[in-house]
């Protein structure tokens, strides 16, 4: 059972091993804070989903099964939308667009493709919050590089000397690639040892 | 024919589920989202107009805007909500103006998703405050270089697509209602 919930941290990860979801990871990781609250809102929308999906498969015909699971997806997105507007104006500003985005985060409809419709309730559990955390450490991090270096803070308190020169470059969409390649790169050094 | 009838009664009973679901939810979220927005507006308005003590809303044809009442309970002028593409994503700008509907008191961009450190400067003071005291008789302008004639916004240097979206929507949604307000004075 430990092995479902372990490997999405890190040998299966699912953005740096099986390279999903990439565009929201491109586009939140501005400040720390940001990446904080959309890593909780896809943990929480792809343990609902995997709870869902891996309770009706039986009873889910194969032919409508991925609009069974967009429709299921979509009303856990709309819920984190509508409460993060509700109650977090703030962080909802700031992720924009890439909360209703998240229906179509290819991480969470992999999960369910992949995993929770072929498996029982505690492994799709364990499965979509490893995935999930994992996911969320990667926004983290990649947040606090790009954050530090391109407004030199983090959680928006400043932490560079004030010379120096903060690198807009790295809160543009170029700053992403290059620090998520970087990553990648790491990753791929690092699995050789592993596999 | 009996699997049409499976997979139908299965979608319908989930999507059923998941819409009690979200009107649940949307109910529960319906009041806190309306006064968000609201004291965005409002923080916008005291901002640009300190005096005002008082704000309420005044519905015309098709726009709705917002009456400024200072602490003697006299209007001293008009915010409108103005919204329209940006270079990325939709911009939302609240507009002062005064009680005439002439002049322009000031702008705050509350709303935008443009580029950091280009496209994101709009929302700076150094931007909107050029829009203060600008006259409404004419569209406004937006240009590239510094001149003193007329009512000119100058753009920002390396984003001069969201300079001119913010002119441009600022421009709309004032010369829309300017023609529609003369009904409520």
């Amino acid at each position: 059972m430990k092995k479902y919930f372990i490997r999405g941290l890190w040998h299966d990860h699912p953005a740096l091993r099986q390279l999903l979801g990439m565009c929201s990871i491109l586009a939140v990781t501005t400040y720390v804070i940001n990446a904080v609250f959309m890593g909780l809102g896809v943990i929480f929308v792809l343990v609902g989903s995997a709870f869902f999906v891996s309770l009706i498969r039986k009873i889910v015909p194969d032919e409508i099964r991925i609009v069974v699971f967009t429709v299921i997806i979509a009303t856990f997105v709309t819920i984190v939308d509508l409460i993060l507007k509700a109650f977090f104006p703030g962080i909802s500003d700031a992720l924009g667009p890439y909360v209703p985005l998240i229906i179509v985060n290819c991480i969470i409809l992999g999960r369910c493709e992949a995993f929770a419709c072929k498996n029982p309730i505690r492994a799709s559990l364990l499965d979509a919050l490893g995935m999930g955390l994992g996911y969320t450490w990667l926004l983290i991090v990649l947040a606090a590089v790009r954050e530090l270096l391109g407004y030199g803070t983090l959680f928006k308190k400043p932490i560079m000397p004030s010379t120096y020169n903060p690198l807009s470059i790295m809160v543009a969409s170029a700053g992403a690639f290059i620090t998520l390649g970087f990553f990648i790169a790491i990753m791929n050094k690092l699995g050789k040892k592993v596999t | 024919m009996k699997k049409i009838f499976k997979t139908t009664i299965v979608l319908t009973t989930i999507s059923v589920i998941c819409g009690f679901l979200l009107a649940f939810v949307s109910a529960l979220t319906e009041k806190p989202i309306a006064a968000n927005q609201h004291k965005k507006i409002g923080e916008a308005i005291s901002k640009l107009s300190p005096a005002v003590k008082k704000i309420e809303e005044a519905p015309l044809k098709d726009e709705q805007i917002y009456k400024l009442f200072d602490q003697k309970q006299s209007l001293i002028g008009y915010a409108v909500v103005a919204e329209g593409p940006g270079y990325q994503g939709q911009i939302k700008i609240v507009a002062v103006t005064d009680s005439a509907f002439a002049t322009l008191e000031g702008i705050q961009v509350i709303e935008s998703s443009e580029t950091p450190g280009l496209g994101a400067k709009i929302t700076e003071d150094f931007f909107t405050k050029q829009f203060k005291g600008t006259k409404l008789a004419s569209p406004l302008e937006c240009t590239k270089e510094k001149t003193d004639k007329g009512d000119k916004i100058l753009a920002i240097s390396g984003a001069t697509i969201s300079s001119r979206a913010a002119v441009n929507i600022v421009n709309n949604e004032l010369q829309k209602i300017k023609q529609e307000i003369t009904e409520i004075k």
